[in-house]
């Protein structure tokens, strides 16, 4: 990617947001991480764990691979359904 | 309409350097035209078909090593395969050829669905 793009998202004083997430228990437990932070950026030490993110209304299963990192948690749980055409029983 | 070769692109041999550059050589626009062109110490204005062997061989040895034309296509499917393998939103939407950044869909979105596919472009 390139720099300038990542430099442009959000102001480097700031960092990444950083949201307190139960990595270690997950890590011992090896239970997926039940979140609703969509908006957490994606830290290195996540990768190969299993989180489930909130779409506003199910959680959704997602691992995390070393591509990921970077990306925000809501980019891999999209909160719209796909249209799909349907014929109506009722007439 | 005549063209001289660079590098296997087909300059048109009566234009300026500079817009025959930007028009026929992929990741090359007016801006980075000019810089190329004072980077390598050729007027911008000079026609194709009057460039010294020097300067065309100077030119060439900075075009070999720019990002242009098939690495840069390249370099651009690779990031979206990136995103649709990880299947981000931004990767699903080029994957559906709709618009990535959140636009409108129920009318227009028709340079998306023109270029938002992957492959990209075909090298």
């Amino acid at each position: 990617m390139h720099i300038q793009s990542i430099l442009l998202k959000r102001a480097v004083w700031k960092g990444p947001n950083i949201v307190p997430l139960p990595i270690k228990e997950a890590l011992q437990a090896k239970k997926p991480i039940r979140t609703k932070a969509r908006s957490a950026t994606i830290l290195p030490q996540f990768v190969g764990l299993d989180f489930e993110i909130h779409n506003g209304k199910d959680y959704i299963s997602v691992r995390i691979k070393e591509d990921m990192v970077g990306h925000k948690l809501g980019e891999f749980s999209p909160t719209r359904k796909p249209f799909k055409y349907t014929h109506t029983k009722n007439k | 309409m005549s063209s001289i070769s660079i590098l296997g692109f087909a300059l048109e041999a009566a234009a300026p350097i500079k817009t025959a550059m930007a028009q026929s050589i992929f990741g090359i626009g007016p801006k980075t035209a000019t810089r190329v062109c004072a980077q390598c110490g050729i007027s911008g204005s000079t026609r194709v078909e009057e460039l010294r062997e020097a300067q065309i061989l100077e030119l060439t040895k900075h075009l070999s090593k720019m990002k242009i034309d098939k690495l840069l296509k390249d370099e651009i499917n690779a990031n979206i395969e990136r995103q649709i393998e990880i299947k981000s939103y931004h990767g699903l939407r080029h994957k559906q050829g709709l618009p990535v950044h959140g636009q409108k869909t129920r009318s227009n979105a028709s340079t998306a669905k023109k270029l938002n596919r992957f492959p990209r472009y075909h090298t």
